[in-house]
């Protein structure tokens, strides 16, 4: 089994390190593009450790898993960025098993468990992170109304860029966890015999599209046009 | 005074750049209160009255929190009235924060349902489908889909506020809102119905189990438990057992 870790040059990791800092400040802090949603962070973590598409394969499953995470009125989410990127980069040049109808490979089934598992823990301890870090600001805000009582424009700036080099930092941090974590994990787990990736790759997309289709909402009957389409095209498909 | 002037001279660049880190500093006691006052600071380092610029951050400092793709728009008529408080208008200042408090959650309320209830996830769900056939294509569509709108906001959001002023609540009921907030749902479908005609209907048959995860996947999201991160874990631990038990005698 190739190990795309174990081969990681410099140069990538310095890549990668920079994606996990930019994963992480996209989520609020900076410019939120949404490069930190999963679909797009576990594709850039599968490019720059060398294998695009096997971080994309784990992008898709992430997504749906995440698709009901919004953060309506500032509610607390998990930390996808830094998470998907983990799991992009673990997947790298595991792909053994294709997606039916795709160009997309998954890992075998422990892999992918280990893959979208640390993804999953990462996600909700950046979650806590992420509000923690808030909640021990309370020194800016006076920093921030000291420079507004002088009138100094300047202070105010500083403390904000401070929030995203912060951000940043924290990013760094707990994808680096991740991908100990993971390295850990799956050498420990190596010894286990192959299984088939399709099997728990196929419940969590379902999962996920279910997910995503209700957050249409039910005035729509959106259940009705998903299923029907659905069902159709199998119909077609299975009758001669 | 002349709606088409740019009094501050060059600021509102600065100010669009200090709005993409609206949520840096994000605090639960101030919330953005720190981003917006870090956004507007260029115009305040432009008052030579102390005592004005004291006020000017003062007041911007204080507790904020509305949708940030939304806030562009806000970020120009607050630009274009601090200016005009600057230039020693007496009721610019208090415009400016009764703007601020009357907008503050129509445009969190609106920014929220038209991007992270509506196109985020409807550009997701396409550039999934998309990704499923054509690959790397997939993401960068998502990325296209999003931005689209999101940069036209966030960027030209502060120009068009500028010269609206406390015009920009007729943002709330522009055409172009609505019409987003009717289609987003039906792209978002449509993207959905082609992922899952792609992964669970091929041309070999229908893959049942995963029909099955789909629907027991829309019927917890509409009831809104448990949270995606349990029933992954759940499904992870199936599909352990089902490779497990239907492993091939060849494995």
């Amino acid at each position: 089994m190739s190990d795309a870790l174990q081969s990681l040059s410099w140069d990538r990791i310095l890549v990668l390190l920079v994606l996990a800092a930019w994963v992480g400040a996209d989520t609020t802090a900076f410019l939120q593009i949404m490069i930190s949603q999963p679909l797009v962070a576990a594709w850039l973590g599968g490019l720059a450790a060398g294998d695009g598409p096997a971080g994309l394969a784990v992008g898709i499953l992430l997504q749906g898993i995440w698709a009901r995470s919004l953060p309506m009125g500032g509610a607390s989410i998990p930390w996808t960025g830094p998470a998907a990127l983990v799991a992009g980069v673990l997947a790298c040049g595991r792909g053994e098993h294709d997606l039916t109808g795709s160009l997309l490979q998954v890992p075998d089934a422990v892999t992918l468990a280990v893959v979208i598992g640390v993804a999953l823990l990462l996600g909700e301890v950046g979650r806590r992170l992420i509000r923690r870090l808030g909640h021990r600001r309370h020194h800016w805000v006076l920093a921030a109304e000291a420079a507004a009582e002088r009138g100094d424009p300047a202070g105010i700036v500083r403390i904000n860029r401070l929030g995203i080099v912060q951000t940043a930092i924290a990013s760094i941090g707990l994808a680096a966890a991740g991908l100990v974590l993971g390295r850990v994990l799956l050498v420990l787990l190596d010894p286990i015999p192959p299984l088939d990736g399709r099997w728990p790759a196929m419940l969590l997309l379902g999962l996920g599209i279910g997910q995503t289709a209700s957050l249409v909402p039910r005035r729509r009957l959106g259940w009705i046009w998903l299923a029907t389409v659905i069902l159709a095209v199998t119909a077609l498909r299975v009758v001669p | 005074m002349s709606r088409e002037r740019n009094h501050s001279g060059a600021p509102l660049g600065r100010v669009i750049w200090g709005g993409l880190s609206l949520q840096a500093a994000y605090t639960p006691e101030r919330r953005q209160g720190l981003g917006v006052a870090s956004a507007l600071a260029p115009v305040a380092a432009r008052g030579a009255d102390p005592e004005a610029r004291r006020r000017f951050l003062m007041r911007h400092v204080e507790s904020y929190n509305t949708n940030p793709v939304l806030a562009g728009p806000l970020l120009g008529a607050l630009v274009r009235l601090e200016e005009e408080a600057l230039d020693g208008d007496p009721e610019a200042e208090a415009r400016a924060i009764r703007l601020k408090r009357t907008m503050e959650a129509p445009l969190a309320a609106t920014g929220d349902a038209l991007f992270w209830n509506g196109i985020r996830p409807a550009a997701a769900a396409v550039g999934a489908a998309a990704a499923w056939t054509v690959g790397a294509w997939g993401p960068l569509l998502f990325l296209m889909l999003y931005n689209t709108p999101h940069l036209a906001l966030r960027v030209g959001g502060v120009y068009w506020g500028y010269r609206r002023a406390e015009g920009i609540a007729v943002l709330l009921r522009a055409d172009w809102v609505r019409a987003v907030r009717v289609t987003a749902p039906w792209m978002l479908l449509a993207g959905l119905a082609v992922l899952g005609v792609l992964a669970f209907a091929p041309a070999s048959g229908p893959e049942i189990p995963g029909i099955l995860a789909l629907a027991l996947g829309y019927v917890l999201g509409r009831r809104g438990v448990p949270r995606g991160t349990v029933l992954a874990l759940g499904a992870i631990i199936i599909g352990l057992i089902a490779a497990t038990v239907l492993r091939s005698p060849s494995g």
